[in-house]
């Protein structure tokens, strides 16, 4: 018999700032057992928790913890919480971690409360391992299209959930550099951005990029020269495959735009697609005989 | 005695769930295993051989490749070990009435090899070796000769497993590392009467 720890929440309820709510740990979604004394650590990114450690490690009988907001934050905060006993917690995203929404006191004007925009330009959108990645979060104030000056961001980059980059900034821009370690691991990484300001209603966004072996991406192109294939070659923030909600998503930002003007972008993209997939086929029977070259195999025993 | 009503025996799932949760621990929960050179040489084997884990509890290949193979070597040993000393018990009491009974501390050295394969030719084996040491407490249902039946059906087993790292294959370690310890209980587990090979 097993059982594991549930948050007690639900995205569908609003909460109020500075109102003492109660979150409460139990039962399910982190994989562990009834019959074992399980170190629970819950981390809120916009508020305080009465009811945990320095450590933030639950301390409170039957696992009720209190969140109380950040003084005049408003938006979205979310929870993590982890079976400590492990360091990569039997947990994903949907599981591990649960959003709520902090609106306003009753008595605050809402229409004081401004809206922000967020744009991430991630430099390479492939790179092999050993270059540098650079990534830049900037912060727009919605209604001015200007950047949100004040504003603070908080950034990281995960692989499979574990933070493997921790960047941040203010007055409306983070800019991050780093070399790929020649042993990183390999595949899609995520790039995440939360952004809040005095005034405004948070916002959080996230994108991708793929981490590949030297001289050869995943998709079999080649690495060296050009802007990635899937990227519309004079906004490298908008990938094909989120193109129409990317589109939406940025309409203040090309506020003075009209959106007829990135179609023919869009049939660059699809026509460049199409090449790197001709080329990709022609590639990858070259990098598939490479690959066969070497092999692991493990083998155990008791002595 | 006669079995519970509600009696449900798992089958022993559950022990393995329990052993592969606490290799996960030991291994995962080690930065100096992960981050040790050892660990990231053989990482990038697997990167060269263009092999990244699915498992998302161990996004490591390393990783979960380890934790497989000491489970499929531990498991089978470990129960072998309580299967026979519950027979030696029911024969010690010639079928009769058993009592709980504690099985000393029991000590293996289970170990897992990477082998590097380039065109087919195999390079010299990373080898790392554990040690687990194992307090086992059983409670048996049964006071029946056992020896009719298929399964020895154990009413509790209280496991103290302490896993330790004794050797990497490049790092030379001074003396042996306690990764981690784990104590837990596991109900009504069935467990076959003939000993698995």
């Amino acid at each position: 018999m097993s059982t594991g720890i549930r948050l007690i929440s639900s995205s569908t309820v609003q909460h109020i700032a500075n109102a003492q709510d109660v979150i409460k740990a139990n039962d399910q979604n982190v994989k562990t057992y009834q019959d074992e004394s399980v170190n629970i650590e819950i981390k809120a990114e916009h508020g305080r928790l009465l009811g945990v450690n320095k450590e933030n490690i639950v301390t409170s009988k039957n696992n009720v913890v209190t969140y109380i907001p950040d003084e005049g934050f408003t938006g979205k905060d979310k929870f993590s919480v982890v079976d400590t006993e492990i360091e990569t917690p039997y947990v994903d995203e949907l599981k591990g971690i649960i959003s709520i929404d902090i609106i306003p006191p009753e008595n605050s004007n809402l229409s004081s409360i401004h809206e922000l925009a967020v744009k991430i330009h991630v430099e390479k959108n492939q790179i092999n391992v050993g270059e540098v990645q650079t990534i830049t979060v900037t912060a727009f104030d919605k209604s001015s299209n200007s950047i949100a000056l004040g504003s603070n961001i908080k950034g990281k980059v995960t692989y499979h959930n574990r933070d493997v980059q921790l960047f941040s900034g203010s007055d409306g821009e983070a800019t991050h550099s780093w070399n790929i370690d020649p042993n990183s691991d390999l595949g899609t990484f995520k790039v995440s951005a939360d952004v809040s300001a005095k005034g405004y209603k948070s916002i959080s966004d996230s994108t991708t990029f793929k981490v590949n072996n030297k001289g050869v991406h995943e998709d079999g192109g080649p690495t060296d020269g050009g802007p990635p294939t899937n990227q519309l070659p004079n906004n490298p923030d908008i990938t094909f495959n989120a193109t129409l909600s990317k589109i939406k998503d940025l309409v203040p930002v090309f506020k003075q735009n009209d959106l007829s003007q990135l179609l023919p972008l869009a049939g660059l993209g699809v026509a460049a697609i199409g090449g790197t997939v001709a080329y990709g086929k022609y590639r990858s029977k070259k990098s598939q005989h490479k690959g066969d070259n070497v092999a692991v195999i493990t083998r155990g025993g008791i002595e | 005695m006669a079995l519970p009503s509600k009696y449900s025996s798992s089958d022993n799932n559950e022990l393995r769930e329990k052993l592969k949760w606490s290799f996960s621990c030991a291994i995962d929960k080690s930065d100096f295993l992960k981050q040790s050179k050892d660990f990231k040489a053989i990482e990038g084997w697997y990167h060269q051989a263009k092999k990244t884990s699915d498992d998302i509890s161990s996004p490591s290949l390393v990783s979960s490749e380890m934790i497989k193979e000491l489970l499929n070597h531990v498991y089978p040993h470990y129960t072998n070990i309580i299967i026979e000393k519950v027979d030696m018990n029911i024969k010690s009491t010639d079928g009769g009435m058993q009592s709980d009974f504690d099985i000393g501390i029991v000590t293996m050295r289970p170990y897992v090899e990477f082998v590097k394969i380039v065109n087919g030719e195999p390079m010299p084996a990373a080898k790392f070796t554990f040690e687990l040491d194992i307090r086992t407490h059983i409670s048996i249902f049964k006071a029946a000769n056992s020896s009719e039946s298929e399964y020895i059906e154990l009413k509790k087993l209280a496991i103290e497993l302490e896993i330790l790292l004794l050797y990497m294959p490049y790092f030379s370690l001074s003396e042996s590392i306690k990764l981690t310890t784990k104590t837990f209980e596991i109900q009504n587990i069935r467990l076959p009467h003939k000993r698995q090979k």
